[in-house]
C-alpha cells in the first residue's frame, strides 16, 4: 500500500491520495466503531496515519518516501528490540529465580546484552543520520511531534 | 515519533541491567513479609531488598544528569552517531556499576534465605505468571 501511495504522489495524483487515505482512515474509524481492530488493523491503521503526518511535514514526495520507508525500518528495528529486550528481562527473570545462579551466569548474560545494545545503536544511528540527510531543521523540529500510537504502547510497555 | 522513540529505546538499552534487576522488588518485598516464616531471615532480608530500591533510587537520580545530556546531544539533526556513542558512555558505565551493586546485594540476599525460601520470594516466572492468574 505504501509504494502504490508513493507512486500516486510522486505521479502528481495528489488528491486522488488524498481521497485514498481519507478514505482509507474513515472506514477504519467506522470499523473501530463497530467492531474491535486486530493488532494488525490497529497498527496498519497507525502507520497510514503517520504517513499522512510525514507527507503533511515534508511537501516534497520523495523526501517524504524516504522518510517514511526509514520509518519502516526503524519500525522493524523496533519491534526486533523490543523482543529482545523482553526476552533479556525474563532471562534474568530466570536468573534471580534461581537459587543456584552463579555471579558470572549473571555477567555473561549482560555481556550479550551489551552486545544487542551495540548493535541496536549502529542500526539505530544509521537510520537517524539517513533521516537527517532527507530533511530540514525546521522538518526536524515538526517530526518530534508526529507519533506512532503502536509503537508509543509498546515503549510505555518496556518503560512501565 | 521517530525521533521520540529512539530517544527512548537508547535510555531503555542504556538502563537495561539495573531495570531488569529491580523491577520486582515490591512484589519481592511482600513476598518475604508473606512466606519467609523465621524471623531472623525475614529482617535480614527485608534491609537488604531496602538497600537495593535504595540503590535504584540514587541510580535514577544519578542518571538523570546524563540523560539530559544525551537528550540535547540528540535535539540536534546532525547529529553524528559517534557523538550519540560518547554522550552514553556515562549512562553504559552507570547502569554497569549499578547492576553489579544490585548483584552484591542479590548474593548476600542469597546467603540470608534457604532454598525453600528463596523459592516461595522468588518463583519461577511461569509459576509466577499463574500464580497472578490466580489472584486476579
Amino acid at each position: 500500500m505504501t509504494s502504490s501511495f508513493g507512486k500516486l504522489i510522486s505521479s502528481g495524483r495528489w488528491p486522488a491520495a488524498m481521497m485514498a487515505l481519507m478514505l482509507a482512515l474513515s472506514t477504519a474509524v467506522g470499523c473501530s466503531s463497530k467492531h474491535e481492530l486486530t493488532p494488525e488493523q490497529r497498527a496498519q491503521a497507525d502507520m497510514t496515519a503517520y504517513e499522512a503526518d510525514i507527507r503533511k511535514i515534508i511537501p516534497d514526495p520523495a523526501r517524504a518516501d524516504q522518510l517514511v520507508a526509514l520509518t519502516k525500518e526503524f519500525q522493524q528495528l523496533a519491534n526486533e528490540s523490543i523482543a529482545a529486550i523482553k526476552s533479556y528481562r525474563a532471562k534474568v527473570a530466570a536468573l534471580n529465580s534461581n537459587y543456584d545462579a552463579t555471579r558470572q551466569d549473571y555477567e555473561t548474560l549482560f555481556s550479550a546484552q551489551d552486545a544487542s545494545r551495540e548493535a541496536f545503536i549502529k542500526k539505530a544511528g544509521a537510520i537517524r543520520e539517513r533521516m537527517a540527510v532527507f530533511t530540514t531543521d525546521s522538518e526536524w523540529e515538526a517530526l518530534k511531534k508526529a507519533r506512532l500510537r503502536a509503537l508509543d504502547a509498546d515503549l510505555q510497555e518496556l518503560l512501565s | 515519533m521517530l525521533i521520540a522513540a529512539l530517544t527512548a529505546f537508547l535510555l531503555i538499552h542504556f538502563g537495561s541491567h539495573s531495570s531488569a534487576l529491580t523491577s520486582q522488588l515490591d512484589q519481592t518485598a511482600a513476598l518475604i513479609q508473606k512466606d519467609v516464616a523465621d524471623e531472623a531471615h525475614r529482617k535480614q532480608a527485608l534491609v537488604i531488598v531496602d538497600q537495593m530500591k535504595a540503590e535504584a533510587q540514587a541510580a535514577a537520580k544519578q542518571r538523570q544528569k546524563s540523560v539530559d545530556a544525551l537528550n540535547s546531544v540528540l535535539a540536534k539533526r546532525t547529529t553524528p552517531v559517534s557523538d550519540i556513542e560518547r554522550a552514553a558512555q556515562p549512562l553504559v558505565a552507570d547502569d554497569r556499576a549499578s547492576a553489579e551493586k544490585l548483584l552484591d546485594l542479590r548474593f548476600q540476599l542469597k546467603s540470608v534465605l534457604t532454598p525453600d525460601e528463596w523459592k516461595m520470594v522468588f518463583p519461577a516466572p511461569a509459576a509466577e505468571a499463574v500464580s497472578k492468574k490466580r489472584s486476579a
